[in-house]
C-alpha cells in the first residue's frame, strides 16, 4: 500500500517534470522562431537594399553614358560605399550554413557587377560615349545582374524557408506541449484518483483493524474479568476449605485434649488402687507375709510407680501440642550451660569434658526449647555414664543453608539402622538395665522442634557416640 | 473434745473411697464420714432430699466436703457451684481431691471458691500424708465462719 502510493507520487512528479520541461521547450522554440523571423526579415531587407543599390549604380552609369552629364553619376557615387555596408551586414546576420555558403557567391557577383560598372565608367571617360555604350550593349552587366537577382531570390527563398521552418517548429512544440499537458493532467488526475481511492481503502482497513483490535481488547478484558472472578471464587473456596480444615483440626485437637484428660484420670485410678492396696498390705498386713510375698509386692509397687511417671511424661508431651508459642531471642548456649552445670552438681563424681560454643542465639519459645535441650543433654549425660572421660559439646553448623545446632557426645551411640525409630514415643534402643528412661524424651524433643517449624535428626555410631542436630 | 461433725466424701471410685477412708483412719480422724457416690447424691445429702429426705436439710452442714471432679450424673464442678450458691453451705470448706492436674480444672475450681485443690498421689504413703494434712488443717486448725454463724442453731 505504502509502496503503491509512493509509486504514484513518483510518477506524478515525473509527469510534472515533463510538463515543466515541455513548457520551457515551447518557450525556447517560440523565442527561436521569433529570432529567426526577425533575422530573415533583416536579411531579406538587406538583400533587397543591395539589389536596389546595384540598380541605382546601374541607372547612374547609364544616365551618365547616355547624357554625358555628370550629375547622373550622383546615385553611383552615393550607392557605391553602401554596397560594402550591406555585404558586412549580411555577413553578420547570416548564421545558416547554406546561406553562409551562398553569401560568398553573392559578394563575388556583386563585385563582378561593380567591376563592369567601373569598366563602363572608365570607357566613358577614356574612349568616349560610344565605346562605353558598346560595352553596355554587350549585355554583360545585365547577365551578371540577372545572376545576382536569381541568387538573391534563391537566398530570400532560403531565408523565408528558415523563418517558416522555425515557426513551424515552434508551433509543433506548442502542439506537443498542449498534448503533454492534456495527457499529463489526465494521468495525474487518474493517479490522484487512484491515490485517493487507495488511501481511503487504507483508512478503511485501518479503521477495521482498529475496530477488530478494540473488540479483541474488549473480549480480553471480559476474559480477564472472568478469570479474576474464577480465581476469586477459587480463593473463596480455598478459604472455606481452610476454614473447614481448621475447624476439623480444632475438633481433633479438642478430642485429643479430652483424650489426654481422660488418660490422666482413668489410667491413674487403677494404678492408685494397685499401689495403694499393695502398700496397705505391706504396712498393715506385714506380719502375715513372708519375704517372697513382700518382694513380689515391692515389684508391683515399683512398676506402679514407674507407670505413674510414664503417664506424667505422656501428659506433658500431649500438653506440648497445645497453647501458643511465645517466641523471643533465646541464648541457647546459656541454657545448655545451666543444664550441664546442674547435672555436674548432682553427680560430682563424673568426669565430663564440656565444650560450648558461646552465644548461639535463636528465636524460640524459651520454656519449650529449654525442655528440648534438657532432654538432649540428659540423653548425652546418660549415654556417656559408662565412659571414663565423657565429652559433651554444643555448637552449630550450616546444613542446607540453615543454621543447625547440635549436641554431641562420645557415649554409647546407636546403630544408624534404627535411626528412624529414634523419635517415636516409648521407643528404646537400649535395654532398661543398661540405661534407664521411658523412651519419651526424644519424642518430646521432636514435638517441640516441629512446633517451631524446625527439623531434628541424629548421626551416630555404636560405641562411638551420637550427635543430635536441630534447626529452628 | 468438740462434737465431731460429718465429713462428706464425694467419690465414685470404690477403691479410692476405701483408700481415702484408710487414710483418715491412719491419721486418726474419727469424724463420721458420709460417702456420696455421685454429684446428685451429694446435692441430695446437702439439701436433705431424695434418700436423705429424713435428714433435716442444711440444719447440720458437714465440717468438710472432700470432692472428686469426675463424677457420674453431675460432675464435681457443678456440685461445687451448687455448694457455693446454697444458703447453708456457702462457707463450708471444700477440698477438691482429684487425679486431674489440668490447669483449667485447677483455675475453674479456685474461681468457684474451693478452699484447696489436691491431686491424688499414686503412692499410698503420699496419699495418707495428704489426707493427714487436710484433716489437720481443715478439721482442727481452720476457724470457719459457719461455726460462729451456726452456733445458736446447733445448740438449739
Amino acid at each position: 500500500m505504502k509502496k503503491e502510493i509512493s509509486w504514484i507520487i513518483w510518477v506524478s512528479f515525473l509527469i510534472m517534470s515533463l510538463i515543466g520541461f515541455g513548457f520551457i521547450q515551447g518557450a525556447v522554440q517560440e523565442d527561436a522562431a521569433y529570432q529567426q523571423a526577425e533575422r530573415s526579415q533583416n536579411i531579406n531587407m538587406a538583400l533587397e537594399r543591395l539589389i536596389s543599390e546595384l540598380k541605382d549604380i546601374e541607372t547612374g552609369i547609364r544616365g551618365y553614358i547616355i547624357t554625358g552629364n555628370y550629375s547622373y553619376l550622383e546615385p553611383y557615387n552615393s550607392s557605391l560605399p553602401n554596397i560594402n555596408k550591406y555585404d558586412l551586414m549580411l555577413e553578420n546576420l547570416i548564421i545558416d550554413p547554406t546561406q553562409t555558403k551562398n553569401l560568398p557567391r553573392l559578394i563575388k557577383l556583386t563585385k563582378k557587377r561593380l567591376r563592369i560598372s567601373a569598366l563602363s565608367l572608365k570607357l566613358m571617360q577614356t574612349k568616349g560615349k560610344d565605346a562605353a555604350f558598346n560595352q553596355v550593349s554587350t549585355g554583360d552587366g545585365k547577365l551578371v545582374m540577372d545572376a545576382i537577382r536569381a541568387h538573391v531570390a534563391k537566398m530570400q527563398s532560403r531565408e523565408n524557408y528558415l523563418a517558416h521552418a522555425a515557426k513551424k517548429k515552434s508551433i509543433d512544440a506548442k502542439k506537443l506541449q498542449r498534448m503533454v499537458y492534456a495527457i499529463g493532467f489526465v494521468i495525474m488526475a487518474a493517479l490522484q484518483a487512484l491515490a485517493f481511492y487507495r488511501m481511503n481503502q487504507e483508512i478503511n482497513q485501518r479503521q477495521m483493524a482498529q475496530k477488530t483490535l478494540e473488540e479483541l481488547n474488549e473480549s480480553l478484558e471480559i476474559r480477564i474479568l472472568e478469570k479474576t472472578r474464577e480465581v476469586t471464587e477459587l480463593n473463596e473456596t480455598l478459604e472455606l476449605k481452610v476454614e473447614e480444615r481448621t475447624a476439623q483440626l480444632n475438633a481433633v485437637n479438642k478430642e485429643l485434649e479430652t483424650f489426654s484428660y481422660s488418660v490422666s484420670h482413668d489410667l491413674r485410678s487403677p494404678l492408685r488402687s494397685i499401689s495403694g492396696f499393695s502398700q496397705a498390705l505391706i504396712r498393715l498386713k506385714n506380719d502375715q507375709l513372708d519375704e517372697e510375698a513382700q518382694d513380689f509386692l515391692n515389684r508391683i509397687l515399683n512398676n506402679a510407680q514407674r507407670m505413674g511417671l510414664l503417664i506424667d511424661d505422656l501428659l506433658k508431651l500431649s500438653r506440648l501440642s497445645r497453647g501458643s508459642l511465645q517466641k523471643e531471642p533465646v541464648n541457647l548456649s546459656v541454657l545448655v550451660k545451666d543444664s550441664l552445670d546442674e547435672l555436674m552438681l548432682q553427680e560430682q563424681s563424673r568426669q565430663v569434658k564440656v565444650t560450648i560454643e558461646p552465644d548461639l542465639i535463636a528465636t524460640a519459645d524459651k520454656q519449650l526449647i529449654d525442655a528440648a535441650l534438657q532432654n538432649l543433654i540428659n540423653n548425652a549425660w546418660k549415654y556417656t555414664s559408662k565412659n571414663e572421660i565423657a565429652e559433651i559439646s554444643f555448637g552449630s553448623r550450616m546444613s542446607n543453608d540453615k543454621q543447625a545446632f547440635y549436641i554431641q557426645d562420645n557415649g554409647a551411640g546407636f546403630n544408624m539402622k534404627y535411626a528412624h525409630k529414634l523419635f517415636g514415643a516409648f521407643q528404646r534402643l537400649h535395654a532398661m538395665e543398661e540405661f534407664s528412661g521411658n523412651g519419651i524424651g526424644l519424642a518430646t524433643v521432636q514435638r517441640i522442634i516441629h512446633r517451631h517449624g524446625g527439623e531434628v535428626w541424629a548421626e551416630a555410631e555404636e560405641g562411638k557416640g551420637a550427635t543430635f542436630y536441630f534447626t529452628l | 473434745m468438740p462434737q465431731t461433725k460429718v465429713i462428706l466424701l464425694v467419690e465414685d471410685n470404690p477403691d479410692d473411697e476405701r483408700l481415702t477412708l484408710m487414710g483418715f483412719r491412719e491419721n486418726r480422724i474419727l469424724n463420721e464420714i458420709v460417702v456420696a457416690r455421685d454429684g446428685v447424691e451429694a446435692i441430695n445429702y446437702l439439701e436433705g432430699k431424695g434418700d436423705y429426705a429424713d435428714r433435716l436439710g442444711g440444719a447440720t452442714s458437714p465440717q468438710l466436703i472432700v470432692l472428686d471432679l469426675k463424677l457420674p450424673k453431675v460432675d464435681g464442678i457443678e456440685v461445687l457451684k451448687h455448694i457455693r450458691q446454697s444458703e447453708h453451705n456457702q462457707y463450708t470448706p471444700v477440698v477438691i481431691l482429684t487425679s486431674s492436674t489440668e490447669e483449667r480444672d485447677i483455675v475453674e475450681s479456685y474461681q468457684l471458691g474451693v478452699n484447696a485443690y489436691v491431686q491424688k498421689p499414686i503412692d499410698f504413703m503420699d496419699f495418707t500424708e495428704a489426707v493427714k494434712h487436710l484433716g489437720m488443717f481443715w478439721l482442727l486448725l481452720n476457724q470457719a465462719p459457719n461455726d460462729a454463724l451456726k452456733g445458736p442453731l446447733t445448740s438449739a
